[in-house]
């Protein structure tokens, strides 16, 4: 790994990751709000 | 006499210290209680897949032609083909959780969320370190603190390390008594840590029971296609417990299942446990980058609290710890979370909370190993 290293492409993987930091933490925390609204529908309609 | 020693004289420097390790696992299985259901069968299967010539393994006999090993075979089957071990073991640990305490109250959801970060913080790390993508993202997912998600992102990638990565993951979620403790205590005061909150559990319906895991799957399902087959068999799993009408199966799962798969899993995971693969610095430097993940995961669910407290009521406010117990590992960070309120002050009870933000963790978590599998390949 480290005997083929290339900075260039490090870079450019560590920009693209960053992308996906965003993108993901935004997926993840949508599909938590909606099961956090999808359940709190559930506790109001399903009261005991 | 030459075939007699053929195996003796055919032993390298690395499978001696690879047979080391293997007991080094399971002396910490066995004497640290270190996970043992899965470090021991590691350990045991490191031994076995580095012996010389070794018959668990595919090998050319002289006269014979090709044999099949069984664990060169059950590698094949239990997990590159559909990663079935894994996925199994997901039902069993679906029927062991109980949801309750985060139905009862569903705001410790967004701490599963926030405790993901570390993860993509690891990406970014393993990338500009000079790993490949798909290896950086495998890697990362360690933070995860899931050891099937882990195996199943590394394997669906194909990665190198997959190995070091299911033995970082295991050790890590083993050592998190040790772990978060440190990390919490990076980014806390005791004052932070004695803050009390309120318990007042609303009641939870059989009918919301029995409902939110096909929901939690649906939802995941299309925020996040690649993790439907981790969060469906969690869920499945779930579902069985919960109905009411499937005692006998959900037990099984629980017992049975989850510890006939995590015999299996341990042995099988040690195919890719030998020498030449294993003994590299990229595996010294993969055991890094999940203590990494692990620490920025438990940091960054502490950060999301505190951010979230400046928008509180004085009486709403969230002790910061129990953001740290949005990591996947159920129920060691709970606990580790109560211990430390209890050491701050005496009085401080929060293992309930710390308890939902967990289960969170582990819906979050397989939400994340989803979201990896979607968002990384675009990049390839």
């Amino acid at each position: 790994m480290f005997a083929d290293y290339s900075w260039e492409i490090a870079y450019a993987n560590f920009l693209s990751s960053l992308k996906v930091m965003g993108l993901g933490m935004l997926s993840i925390f949508l599909a938590i709000v909606i099961i956090y609204g999808a359940v709190s529908l559930l506790a109001v309609i399903f009261k005991e | 006499m030459d075939v007699l020693i053929s195996g003796i004289a055919s032993i390298t420097l690395p499978q001696v210290i690879m047979m080391l390790l293997g007991g080094l696992l399971i002396y910490l299985a066995i004497k640290k209680d270190m996970e043992p259901s899965l470090l021991l069968p590691m350990g045991f299967g490191a031994i076995l897949v580095n012996l010389p010539l070794s018959g668990v393994l595919n090998q050319v006999m002289p006269g014979i032609g090709e044999t099949t090993g069984i664990i060169a075979w059950m590698y094949e089957i239990g997990i590159e083909a559909a990663e079935a071990l894994p996925l199994f073991l997901f039902i069993g640990i679906g029927a062991m959780i109980d949801f309750g305490p985060l139905l009862s109250n569903p705001r410790m959801l967004l701490f599963g969320a926030a405790a993901q970060f570390g993860i993509f913080l690891t990406f970014s790390l393993a990338s500009l370190l000079g790993f490949e993508l798909k290896d950086a993202a495998s890697i990362a997912i360690i933070g995860a603190a899931d050891g099937p998600t882990s195996i199943l992102v590394s394997n669906i990638f194909k990665s190198n390390y997959i190995s070091a990565i299911a033995v970082a993951a295991y050790s890590y979620m083993a050592l998190v008594p040790i772990i978060q403790p440190l990390a919490i205590k990076l980014v806390t005061t005791r004052k932070e840590r004695a803050m009390e909150m309120e318990y007042n559990p609303k009641s939870v319906s059989r009918t919301t029971k029995i409902l939110f895991p096909i929901i939690v799957t649906i939802v995941a399902g299309l925020a996040a296609p690649g993790s439907i087959s981790l969060v469906g068999f969690l869920m499945f799993g779930n579902l069985i417990r919960e109905c009411g009408k499937l005692d006998s199966l959900s037990k099984t799962a629980q017992n049975v299942l989850a510890n006939l798969v995590t015999l299996f899993l341990g042995i099988t995971i040690a195919f890719r446990m030998q020498a030449a693969e294993f003994l590299t610095f990229e595996t010294l430097l993969i055991m890094f980058l999940g203590l990494f993940a692990f620490v920025f995961d438990s940091i960054s669910g502490v950060m999301f609290a505190k951010i979230l407290n400046l928008f509180l009521k004085k009486k709403n406010k969230i002790n910061p710890m129990v953001g740290a117990a949005g990591i996947s590992a159920f129920p060691m960070s709970a606990r580790v979370v109560q211990k430390m309120g209890l050491e701050a002050n005496d009085q401080n009870h929060l293992l309930m909370h710390a308890a939902g933000a967990n289960v969170a963790g582990q819906i979050a978590s397989v939400v994340a190993g989803g979201v990896i599998l979607r968002l990384v390949p675009l990049l390839f």
